[in-house]
């Protein structure tokens, strides 16, 4: 290996000869003392990260193809979905509106009805609703007609971009399921 | 052998009086948004106690957003051949390194609100998905970073992917107001902001907490770049120095022609041998 041209020197020691100082007090201790960490990496974990970038190119492949195909029509509102009915059949999809003033315990379900544009539709949803879920607050709803009811087993409660202070006496009670409709405060976003 | 270690006082400081200043103002306003952000704002008539979470979120998702935009300034710097230089390089780095970190905060702190107001931590509405895209691309540019040795290559591919980051920040920026989600819409950077009283002066201070904190991360990072590509060219030039020194020595010990001035270094050697290595070739032939 030694003399090679262009190749920075190395001796190397005819067989079974020791290196001055004895063994353990040689070069490759004293290089590493010298370098210390080093940001590059011997040519296995070059591969190793190029592995790692192919998985993470990968994940984000799926999280486009997943997102481009879900997350661009997010939900239908209420008006939407009853216009849609006979297309939409039993898939399933996302629908969005203000939840009326009767909510019912069916059970385990919850039975209450939402509007948006004026067009009403009963729910019934066997999801577990936020601690903000209440009369008068925007839900988006995941489920598939059945009939002329949404059938929901998800709710998810859409809040939106204005913030208001609660008064002092307010305080404990806010964000309590079933608490009071704090006066119109909020709108649908 | 003496060791030709690199001495301490060759290397930067660890901080300069302004850092420090920087730090503490980071600490100092941070302490602030805790205390008015739990203790003196009140609730929100809506979302109760969970609109504390307003005084975290917001802000990190801006400071992710930040990091990113430094980044593509930095990539841009070193894409425009008259700019050029490794400082761009580093600001670039510096950038990806925090907005990833700011990223990575954003989806935490954005799962846990979005637990406890919309009852799920995760959906796949526009903003999430393309926040999570930004996640999955900022570790890819930093995987990237790591796999390609050669500087030049490596921070000409890294440009192309900042150039990609800062176009998904855009894109998810304006998601809230180009498709419909379930996440809400701005709150502060609009005409007429949405919020007053002690939750603006709060979310406002929250902004300029993780904004120090932002700056003092970007300092320490850039910093700490350029104390590697130093480290790496005089650790090399001693361990050069050293090899030579050895082989000289070596070879006198086994009775073989010493080895005798310097050499260039054209190819590499094998193993950890740190002479042999791609950026340390590099840095010789220079």
């Amino acid at each position: 290996m030694s003399g090679t041209p262009g190749q920075v020197p190395t001796a190397a020691p005819p067989e079974g000869a020791v290196a001055p100082g004895g063994p353990g007090s040689g070069r490759a201790e004293q290089i590493a003392f010298v370098h210390g960490p080093h940001r590059r990496r011997p040519l296995a974990r070059r591969r190793q990260k190029l592995v790692a970038g192919v998985i993470v190119l990968a994940a984000l492949s799926l999280l486009v193809f997943k997102g481009l195909t879900d997350a661009m029509d997010y939900y239908l509102t209420a008006n939407q979905a009853v216009a849609q009915r006979a297309t939409l059949g039993n898939k399933d999809f996302r629908i969005q509106g203000t939840v009326m003033d009767d909510v019912r315990q069916a059970g385990t379900a919850l039975d209450f009805m939402i509007a948006s544009h004026g067009v009403k539709v009963d729910v019934v949803s066997t999801g577990s609703p936020s601690a903000l879920f209440k009369p008068g607050i925007p839900v988006v709803l995941a489920g598939h007609w059945q009939g002329d009811i949404f059938s929901s087993y998800q709710i998810m409660v859409q809040h939106g971009s204005n913030y208001v202070e609660a008064p002092a006496h307010h305080a404990t009670a806010a964000g309590r399921p079933g608490s009071a409709n704090p006066a119109g405060a909020r709108r649908g976003s | 052998m003496p060791s030709p270690r690199i001495p301490a006082t060759a290397l930067p400081a660890r901080s300069t009086l302004l850092t420090r200043a920087l730090g503490l103002s980071a600490i100092v306003t941070l302490g602030l948004t805790t205390w008015w952000g739990l203790w003196v704002s009140p609730p929100d008539v809506v979302q109760g106690q969970f609109v504390r979470m307003l005084y975290v979120h917001p802000a990190v998702a801006t400071m992710c957003y930040a990091g990113f935009a430094l980044c593509a300034l930095g990539s841009l710097g070193w894409l425009w051949p008259r700019l050029r230089s490794p400082r761009w390089d580093r600001l670039a780095v510096a950038g990806a390194e925090v907005g990833a970190v700011f990223c990575l905060a954003t989806l935490v702190t954005g799962s846990i609100w979005g637990r406890a107001t919309w009852g799920v931590w995760w959906t796949w509405d526009a903003r999430l998905t393309l926040t999570a895209i930004l996640f999955a691309l900022s570790l890819g540019y930093l995987a990237l970073r790591r796999a390609i040795d050669n500087p030049h290559s490596r921070s000409m591919v890294s440009s192309m992917v900042a150039m990609l980051m800062v176009l998904t920040v855009v894109v998810d920026h304006y998601a809230t107001q180009w498709w419909v989600t379930l996440h809400q819409n701005t709150t502060l950077f609009k005409p007429s902001p949405t919020i007053h009283g002690w939750q603006l002066v709060t979310m406002g201070m929250s902004f300029v907490a993780f904004g120090l904190l932002t700056a003092w991360l970007m300092v320490h990072r850039y910093r700490l770049e350029a104390l590697e590509e130093r480290y790496d060219n005089e650790g090399l030039n001693a361990a050069l120095t050293a090899r030579r020194s050895e082989v000289t020595a070596a070879g006198a010990g086994w009775g073989l022609p010493a080895a005798t001035g310097p050499r260039p270094v054209t190819s590499s050697t094998s193993g950890d041998d740190a002479v042999g290595r791609p950026g340390a070739r590099e840095v010789a032939t220079r």
